[in-house]
């Protein structure tokens, strides 16, 4: 279709008006254009014949026509059901999108990915490493939210004027997400999840034909990605800063926020390049409802007890001192026993990640003498050997285990908790033989906690041929390896 | 002028006139509007569009295009396949001026 001019133009422009309201194959768009054309060209030359002006005849071609609000429902009824045309077929028109910009656009552009990039890392990283029930919570949160940051990153590659708007509520949700983030430590966590969601955030993003698109020069997607980066740096450098919870860390944080905002001048020029078309008020404020809610939900889902988790009801832990002595009545040898059941055991309690990859040595058991030594390393002294072995008391086979300490350290790693089996005992033993010189009373009680997970902790205190169930405490005084 | 038929009465009427002869979309605007006043409902001349694109989407129609002379634009013709035929006979459209048929809308490729 050659550029029409004067009249024609105005037919054109009617063409446009109705196509850019409506969703269907982007590669049909060509002849519907032609078609629609063709028919008020047509029109035209009738009133023409008819002794209209040009400007007549095209006023009586467009308005036998029909109103394009009414004819872009129907061209998208013809492809769509009447509820995805009142809703993605609303926010998501199709709509050609030229290799010409505003230059305030791909600051735009960057708020919308910043938002997707850092749902998409939080709901990979949800699925990957997070307890089935919190995964669960967590992920059907983030897809809320990925669902309308989708539309809105997909309907601003359309050009519509709406998510212009809804990148506004994307600015404060970046900012207090990467405060949050901050807050509760999971920043250096998040990096390996993040890169996932960078790959992802691609591929939706060139399914979705938002910029960058194919019809653009080959360095616009490599530009993209490393403004993309260097904007994730400086958001990183900025949930650093706020780990120290510092006003200057505020500050910084604010400033990077800030910093996505385009300068107004650029934005009206923004805004008048993109389409303005109707969208139903609570269809928005359900999209922002989706971000918000959607983007809370994981941070609730890490402070939902999840039940496929064992807690310290589920287990039992026992801890059994034995002291030899020697012809001259000093302690020769201490034998400690650590005796344990699970009633049930955890569900993937490391994430679909480590279940599918064979878990890990993620408990941890730890022995310790010298009674209560906050923060100290646990030691039995003076201690010439140390040996430790572990096994399945209830069918006898060994358990595979890896003791850590070393130097009177005694703490042991052991299988993911997973592994083990509803109604078993398991005992782990660790044998010390002491230098002559301790005397019985000398021995002071021996400690044994657990930590489950860092999820939760049982402790028992003995002292020489004494037995002691553990109990829960809040904090293990023996520090891990 | 405002449409006040639905879309799948509309499709029906298309179907019917399509189950006549090929044509293309201001001849279908032209016949249904060429309806005496009163029996016919006001539709808008842009909405034979959409209805001929679900058609054709239903496997119900075909077209190609032909052209017309130097500066005029092109006509996309339509016809109807062996299965829109068959719909429209068995809902006995096209053998009378065209009448408003909802059943076109149950069609399903």
């Amino acid at each position: 279709m050659s550029e029409p001019a004067g009249a024609q133009a105005r037919l054109a422009a009617q063409v446009e008006s109705i196509l850019n309201g409506a969703a269907f194959r982007k590669r049909d768009r060509d002849d519907l254009a032609e078609e629609l054309y063709g028919h008020l060209w047509q029109r035209w030359q009738d009133g023409l014949a008819s002794g209209l002006d040009e400007e007549a005849a095209a006023d009586q071609a467009i308005r036998s026509f029909g109103q394009p609000a009414r004819l872009s429902r129907d061209v998208t009824l013809a492809y769509h059901s009447r509820l995805y045309a009142s809703t993605i077929g609303v926010l998501l028109p199709t709509v050609v999108t030229p290799s010409e910009k505003p230059r305030a656009y791909f600051a735009v552009w960057l708020v919308h990915f910043a938002t997707f990039f850092a749902v998409t890392g939080l709901w990979v990283r949800a699925l990957m490493e997070w307890t089935p029930v919190r995964a669960g919570i967590g992920v059907a949160g983030c897809l809320l939210a990925y669902l309308a940051v989708f539309a809105a990153f997909a309907a601003y590659g359309a050009r519509q004027r709406w998510a212009l708007g809804f990148a506004r509520i994307e600015l404060p949700f970046l900012f207090w997400w990467g405060a949050l983030l901050a807050w509760s430590g999971m920043a250096a966590e998040q990096l390996e999840a993040s890169v996932v969601g960078l790959l992802v955030a691609f591929v939706v993003m060139t399914v979705a034909q938002t910029p960058p698109r194919a019809d653009d020069s080959p360095g616009r997607p490599a530009l993209a990605a490393a403004r993309s980066l260097a904007a994730a740096r400086s958001l990183a450098a900025a949930r650093s800063l706020a780990a120290g919870r510092s006003l200057a860390a505020g500050r910084s944080l604010v400033r990077v926020a800030l910093s996505f905002i385009p300068r107004d001048w650029r934005l009206r020029s923004l805004s008048a390049w993109m389409y303005d078309r109707p969208i139903p008020r609570r269809l928005l404020a359900g999209l922002s409802g989706m971000l918000i809610v959607g983007s809370a939900l994981p941070f609730v889902a890490l402070n939902v007890a999840d039940p496929t988790q064992i807690g310290p009801a589920d287990m039992q832990v026992q801890l059994s001192v034995a002291c030899t002595t020697s012809s001259s009545g000093d302690v020769s040898a201490i034998d400690v026993t650590a005796s344990f059941s699970f009633k049930r055991t955890d569900l993937w309690p490391n994430g679909l990640m480590r279940a599918l990859s064979g878990g890990g040595t993620t408990d941890q058991i730890a022995l310790a003498v010298e009674g209560a030594r906050p923060n100290g390393i646990p030691m039995i002294t003076p201690q010439l050997t140390q040996a430790t072995t572990g096994r399945d008391a209830t069918d006898g086979s060994p358990l595979a285990f890896a003791p850590t300490g070393g130097d009177g350290m005694a703490v042991t790693a052991l299988p993911d908790s997973a592994s083990f089996k509803a109604g078993h005992h398991y005992e782990v033993t660790s044998n010390y033989s002491v230098a002559p010189g301790l005397r019985p009373g000398d021995v002071t009680p021996i400690t044994f906690g657990y930590d489950h997970l860092e999820r939760f902790y049982l402790q028992a205190t003995a002292g020489c041929g004494q037995t002691s169930t553990a109990q829960r405490v809040s904090k293990l005084y023996v520090i891990g390896p | 002028m405002a449409s006040q038929i639905s879309q799948s009465e509309l499709r029906g009427l298309v179907l019917g006139i399509l189950a006549r002869r090929e044509a293309y979309g201001v001849e279908i605007a032209a016949a249904l509007a060429a309806q005496p006043a009163g029996e016919m409902p006001d539709i808008a001349e842009g909405a034979v569009y959409p209805a001929l694109r679900w058609l054709e989407r239903q496997g119900l129609a075909v077209t190609h295009w032909v052209e017309v002379g130097e500066g005029a634009p092109r006509r996309r013709y339509y016809r109807l396949t062996p299965r829109g035929a068959r719909v429209a006979a068995r809902d006995g459209l096209g053998k009378t001026r065209p009448q408003p048929h909802p059943s076109v809308s149950a069609v399903r490729s």
